[in-house]
């Protein structure tokens, strides 16, 4: 506990662009509410790949090498760079991409057509919640998972 | 199509109030806090108004954003205490105050020490500062 100070961690060493989350959570919005607009299944598999592929890969995400080589070169969004681990948010992108998976699959493969859409608007309502007012309910699952410990790996996690 | 487009925008408006709801509370009867506090600390002026902040060594919006909006309102509007927090380490306070995720921010007002307002998630310069002089009126 300090008063008065924020000294309140250590030194980072990982530095996160605070501007591609932002820009990974717009295109997420976007892309799955036309996929819901205008009944495109195969958008839905192909937003969960990427975000998948960026949760587990992260220099090969799709979102964030068109924030990097696009975006942030013309200059569109403005980069916000900060000494920070990214580990809580690709847990959230991950869970959410995981959760779009579950979709397409019910969308393509079952008579689930409700549930399968529903899912996908969860997805995007919760996205556009951490682009909005910046609360990220991934993060909060695993900050609450943290705190039972049970994503404890030698030092304490959010 | 359109009507998609309408259970679309009910469902990202109503998500939203709901979460600003669910965010931003205003804690139900007393909760004295700061006579906690200060068996450990006796730093803080109970003639000013305190800010507690509750962070965590992986948060990222804590050192992105709440940190320098914190730093920013001390800047401008000295007259608080700010008592910062790793919210792991402070589990009965996190408890008492239903702190849900970090950044967290409880405001606690001056003379009675009575927590008036929890922010759960970042609470931006503007909101701190308007909940600060709600108090101090």
């Amino acid at each position: 506990m300090s008063v008065n100070n924020l000294d309140n961690g250590k030194s980072r060493e990982e530095k996160l662009d605070r501007s591609s989350l932002k820009f990974n959570q717009g295109a997420i919005v976007v892309l799955v509410s036309l996929a819901f607009l205008f009944d495109l299944n195969w958008l839905v598999s192909l937003v969960s790949i990427v975000m998948l592929t960026g949760t587990f890969f992260p220099k090969a995400g799709l979102f964030k090498l068109t924030y990097f080589y696009i975006v942030k070169l013309l200059g569109i969004i403005k980069p916000q760079i900060v000494n920070e681990s990214n580990t809580p948010h690709l847990f959230a992108q991950g869970l959410g991409g995981v959760v779009l998976v579950i979709s397409f699959l019910l969308l393509n493969f079952t008579d689930q057509y409700f549930i399968g859409w529903l899912l996908s608007i969860i997805v995007v309502a919760l996205a556009f919640i951490n682009l909005t007012i910046n609360f990220c309910v991934g993060c909060f699952i695993y900050y609450q998972l943290s705190k039972l410990r049970i994503l404890y790996s030698g030092k304490q996690h959010v | 199509m359109f009507e998609r487009l309408l259970i679309l925008l009910v469902v990202l408006a109503g998500t939203f109030f709901l979460f600003r709801r669910f965010l931003i509370s205003k804690p139900q009867g007393v909760i004295n806090i700061l006579s906690d506090i200060s068996i450990r600390q006796n730093a803080i002026n109970y003639n000013l108004p305190t800010i507690l902040y509750f962070w965590t060594e992986q948060c990222v919006q804590c050192f992105s954003m709440q940190n320098p909006a914190l730093s920013k309102l001390k800047q401008t509007y000295s007259d608080f205490n700010l008592v910062s927090f790793n919210a792991l380490n402070e589990e009965s306070i996190v408890k008492k105050l239903n702190i849900k995720t970090v950044p967290a921010t409880a405001i606690i007002s001056s003379g009675e020490n009575e927590v008036k307002f929890v922010n759960n998630g970042f609470a931006g310069e503007d909101l701190l500062l308007s909940q600060l002089k709600e108090i101090s009126v």
